[in-house]
């Protein structure tokens, strides 16, 4: 039992070492700004944008949409009408604190995670992989790169729409179910917000972003010869890209507190 | 003449004896191996990135074994490779897959990249759709891009992998019309073709044939 654990501790440690490795030869691949192969990145990281922002802007909007609504709603059925100030202010702490970044990143590993997991898993077997070094271009520049900042650039600012169309929801709902003035409402928000919390949203979805990218182009990259693999790949990277997303986001949380304390 | 390729003594897989030759400059060389796999399998130790268990291969009087990553890459971007199936990124639309290389390695204008992938292309004969996933072409198509995109990078050593393979009669003959032209188009280009089809050798008199089938080097 011990030594399973151990084992599995290991490979913990291990599988979350080769997530970081990618993370730094992505830093260390941004090209230099006159090197001429900076046009095929870009158009790489734009696609990427596009496909994880902009296509699942939708999604995003109708969940911050019901989130804020729910919360509301919430908020009243335990505190009963009277409290208007205190839908600001749970606004700042629940969402932008924590559900924005965190269910922007799940949505975003849900939708392009397995993407991003398949498509590189299908490259490697097809031996594109060998192509694309065999035209002089490192694999790590113009997969990896562009795909890391890509995704990281869209939980950014997708974590901002879900953040400002859940204050949205909820302030329709307080304003149509009970009456509540946009001066009360933003009042509560703006009284209880503070530049720590939007920084502390910022950094959640900058980490979320490069880790749960880092590990799904780890399993898309670790799949050998076989199809039945990318399928696997897929769920792994998944899995473990949840699993970093709530650990990271069980950290910055606990490191904010403690120095908000301090 | 300058050594461009080398290799020494590599053992591979299928093959009985262990390969050797060297590809100078100006050389037409068509290298018969036994099948495909052994085909591929040469190709990939050309250009490193396969080892082979044994032996030396030599690109640019260079040993690969003993290049850096970015010699490596310095080393691969002399040397066009037209792949058996086209080998073209399949998330790439045809245009992009054919410009690539040129985009990425070279500060050439958008005007000036198009005017190149265009007649490449129409001398190449492709017919397809330039904003077409690989995904939607046949085999030939795919090989002209293919073909293309290996040579718009004006290439000092240009590689054809299995060229037979997937084109019919008056394709081939277009195919190796060009290629000939592409060969001395460049003084000190030098073409090697790969293949484990003998009908090569009738449409090349002129190329030095390498025969790894009948156990030695011959």
């Amino acid at each position: 039992m011990i030594g399973r654990l151990g084992h599995w501790a290991l490979g913990s440690v291990i599988g979350l070492a080769n997530i970081a490795r990618i993370i730094i030869i992505a830093f260390r691949s941004l090209p230099n700004p006159l090197h001429p192969g900076r046009r095929p990145l870009i158009q790489v990281y734009l696609k990427q944008v596009y496909f994880t922002g902009f296509e699942s802007l939708k999604i995003i909007i109708v969940i911050s949409l019901t989130i804020g609504t729910v919360l509301v709603t919430q908020i009243i059925s335990l505190v009963g009408a009277g409290n208007e100030s205190l839908f600001g202010k749970v606004m700042v702490w629940v969402v932008i604190r924590e559900l924005g970044p965190l269910l922007t990143a799940i949505i975003v590993v849900a939708r392009s995670g397995t993407a991003i997991a398949t498509e590189l898993g299908f490259m490697k077997i097809n031996g594109e992989m060998d192509t694309i070094k065999s035209l002089g271009i490192p694999p790590e520049q113009y997969l990896i790169m562009p795909r890391i900042f890509g995704v990281t650039t869209a939980v950014l600012i997708l974590t901002i729409y879900f953040e400002i169309f859940s204050i949205i929801g909820a302030f329709l709902v307080a304003s149509f179910g009970w009456h509540v003035s946009l001066e009360t409402f933003s009042h509560g928000l703006f009284s209880s917000l503070t530049m720590g919390d939007l920084l502390m949203s910022a950094l959640k979805s900058v980490f979320f972003g490069l880790f749960l990218t880092a590990s799904c182009c780890k399993y898309g990259l670790d799949v050998g010869t076989s199809s039945t693999q990318i399928p696997q790949a897929a769920t792994k990277g998944v899995m473990q890209s949840f699993f970093l997303v709530f650990i990271i986001d069980g950290i910055i949380t606990f490191a904010s507190l403690a120095f908000r304390s301090s | 003449m300058t050594e461009l390729i080398r290799v020494e003594n590599a053992a591979l897989a299928g093959v009985p004896e262990a390969i050797s030759f060297t590809l100078s400059g100006g050389d037409m060389m068509v290298l018969v191996t036994p099948k495909d796999e052994v085909t591929t399998s040469l190709t990939k130790i050309i250009i490193g990135l396969e080892k082979p268990p044994s032996g030396k291969v030599s690109l640019f009087s260079g040993d690969v074994a003993s290049f850096t990553v970015r010699e490596l890459q310095e080393a691969r971007r002399r040397i066009g490779i037209a792949y058996g199936t086209g080998g073209l990124i399949s998330n790439l639309k045809v245009w992009e897959n054919l410009t690539l290389p040129l985009y990425y390695h070279q500060h050439l204008g958008h005007d000036e990249i198009e005017a190149r992938g265009l007649a490449l292309l129409g001398r190449l004969g492709y017919s397809g759709k330039l904003m077409d996933l690989p995904g939607h072409l046949g085999l030939s198509q795919k090989k002209l891009v293919g073909c293309a995109r290996a040579m718009i990078i004006d290439p000092d050593v240009i590689i054809y992998e299995s060229p037979l393979s997937g084109l019919s009669q008056e394709e081939t003959n277009s195919f190796f019309r060009i290629a000939k032209e592409f060969h001395h188009e460049k003084p000190e280009r030098a073409s090697l073709f790969i293949t484990s089809n003998l009908e090569i050798v009738r449409s090349l008199p002129e190329a030095v044939v390498v025969n790894f089938v009948k156990g030695r080097n011959s």
